[in-house]
């Protein structure tokens, strides 16, 4: 596998932890193993699986918010996985993060949780105190403009809807000027009306922006009609990686398979979506199609 | 469900167990009849009688109001009562303050959630709390009087230790429960330490910390006039004076001034409060 091209490198990634529970079997639980792959800059990447399947894991693994165990990550050319703290620091301002309950600090304003998206970039004491430069105060405020909540820029996050809580999540991520964007179910609290959106402002800015984007999605519906690549996961392991048009409903039912109770999971999520998955159809189902109307 | 449904049910599987209700309802019984017996067999021992003691109670407080309603000539000594009653409870106001801000360092350090990462200095952290919240006021006070001496400092100092050891346990609890996501979200693009601290731990926590050190103010002004007495400053010390002499119209004039005290500031920790949510 050539390092030199890719953006990042993921090769042979695995998360084991120790069983640590007395009465339970010694030896190892894998929540990851011998995971591979490659993004290169401004593909849209999702990865679809079961619960359980390790899709948070291998996402927080890539930045290191979880450690991996085996193999490696290869980031713009740099071996990441052993580096130091400091080194991380580097790394993580550009690799930015969406997460399924945001993650804003809600006591505080739209624009100041935009802003922590610079934090990475200043010293301790004026980030600390929350001391940015004119230019970074305009640069939150176009990229509130950008995901539609320029008006918003002064309400306290508590005060938004999901959809507009997860729109400030993608300015704070913007604001890092990152080459990756890792996220983490990051419409499975909305509505399909807000989902939509979501999706689809993350497509346009990273599209513009040729940011290379991981997302971790719940819906298979939308992660055909949206991704370049997908990549399936099954306890633990890639099972599939390909186009949407290669991931046909027979290929979807193979990574779900075996997990009669997860297929319920997603019925329940997207009530057409069982259709969807054993039937011939590719349509898209009941829910995307009522949150496009 | 209807009566036919029910029993149907109880027909096609075997019986529900129904005893589990009269065994909860016994066990209730039981616990209520221990604690009356414990009552009587505690009364005994110490020749505690309920009925004197609650017949007692209207006697006692028409002594209170023939004695302790203040005077006309007491309210001469009202500017006196009420400076005192600034002065301690400026004392404990800043004995709060100053604990708070040290107790908010500490326990950021402490914490759980964005606390220093070597466990064992948390633990150490949490055990220095436990220490100076568990050594009763009275007895901070009576310890540093062999010091200090009798001055207004001593009060302070006690005032100051003991809230921090209180205030401590409460904002460990606060730091300890913010959420996690937006700490691991500041931390995920590259935040350091400090700014965590700062930009996610102290904005999620402040309102709660506010609420927890107003409501030390008011605990603490009543608690100042206690140590009054001991240190021999303040409005302890003038109630004890007053009290000690017979004097007891202007022993209640204290009382009043203080109640008052107390509740104005209540009230304006309660507005507070209200204005940070």
């Amino acid at each position: 596998m050539s390092t030199s091209n890719h953006l990042l490198v993921i090769d042979d990634l695995g998360k084991s932890y120790e069983a640590r529970r007395r009465g339970t079997a010694e030896g190892t639980a894998s929540a990851l193993s011998g995971v591979s792959f490659t993004a290169d800059p401004g593909e849209f990447i999702t990865v679809i699986g079961p619960s359980g399947a390790g899709k948070s894991t291998l996402l927080r693994s890539i930045n290191r918010l979880i450690e991996p165990t085996e193999g490696t990550i290869t980031f713009d050319g740099r071996d990441i996985t052993h580096l130091g703290r400091g080194k991380l620091r580097e790394v993580h301002r550009e690799i930015a993060m969406i997460f399924q309950n945001y993650n804003l600090v809600y006591r505080l304003t739209a624009i100041q949780n935009v802003l922590h998206g610079r934090l990475g970039y200043k010293n301790a004491l004026a980030g600390s105190l929350g001391l940015y430069t004119e230019e970074e105060k305009l640069r939150a405020f176009e990229l509130l403009d950008e995901v539609g909540l320029g008006e918003f820029a002064y309400r306290r996050a508590d005060q938004l809807s999901g959809g507009q809580k997860q729109r400030v999540g993608i300015a704070r991520s913007l604001m890092q000027e990152p080459k990756i964007m890792l996220c983490d179910e990051p419409i499975a609290s909305l509505d399909p009306k807000s989902s939509r959106m979501v999706m689809e402002t993350l497509q346009r800015l990273t599209r513009q922006r040729g940011i290379t984007c991981i997302v971790n999605l719940h819906q298979v519906d939308f992660a055909l009609e949206y991704s370049d690549r997908i990549i399936g996961l099954r306890a633990g392991q890639k099972v599939f990686e390909g186009t949407p048009d290669e991931a046909t409903p027979q290929v979807i039912r193979s990574i779900y398979e075996g997990q009669m109770d997860e297929v319920v999971d997603v019925s329940i999520n997207a009530p057409a979506a069982i259709p969807t998955l054993v039937g011939e159809g590719m349509a898209v189902s009941a829910e995307a199609a009522g949150g496009a109307r | 469900m209807s009566a036919a449904q029910a029993a149907a049910r109880t027909s096609d599987a075997a019986a529900p167990d129904l005893s589990w209700f009269r065994r909860r309802q016994a066990r209730t019984l039981a616990v209520l009849v221990a604690i009356v017996v414990l009552f009587q067999l505690c009364s005994l021992i110490c020749n505690f009688s309920l009925g004197y003691a609650v017949s007692s109670i209207p006697a006692a407080f028409v002594w209170m109001f023939q004695n302790f309603v203040p005077t006309v000539e007491s309210l001469a000594n009202l500017p006196m009562v009420v400076e005192q009653t600034v002065s301690t409870a400026l004392d404990s106001v800043a004995a709060t303050v100053i604990a708070a801000v040290c107790g908010i360092a500490f326990s950021v350090l402490g914490s759980s959630s964005i606390g220093v990462e070597c466990a064992p200095v948390r633990g150490v952290i949490r055990a220095i709390a436990s220490i100076f919240r568990n050594i009763p006021m009275i007895a901070w006070a009576l310890l540093l009087l062999l010091s200090f001496k009798q001055n207004e400092f001593t009060g302070f100092l006690a005032l100051f230790l003991t809230t921090f050891g209180q205030l401590m346990r409460f904002f460990l609890d606060t730091f300890d429960e913010i959420p996690t996501g937006p700490v691991e979200a500041l931390r995920s693009c590259g935040a350091s330490y400090w700014q965590v601290v700062f930009q996610a731990g102290l904005p999620l926590a402040v309102a709660d910390l506010m609420s927890w050190m107003l409501y030390m103010v008011e605990t603490n002004i009543r608690s100042a006039t206690l140590i009054g007495l001991l240190t021999g400053t303040g409005i302890g010390f003038v109630f004890n004076l007053y009290y000690t002499s017979f004097r007891y119209d202007t022993a209640g004039l204290v009382i009043v001034v203080t109640i008052v005290f107390v509740l104005v500031i209540e009230a304006i920790s309660n507005a507070a409060r209200r204005s940070m949510i």
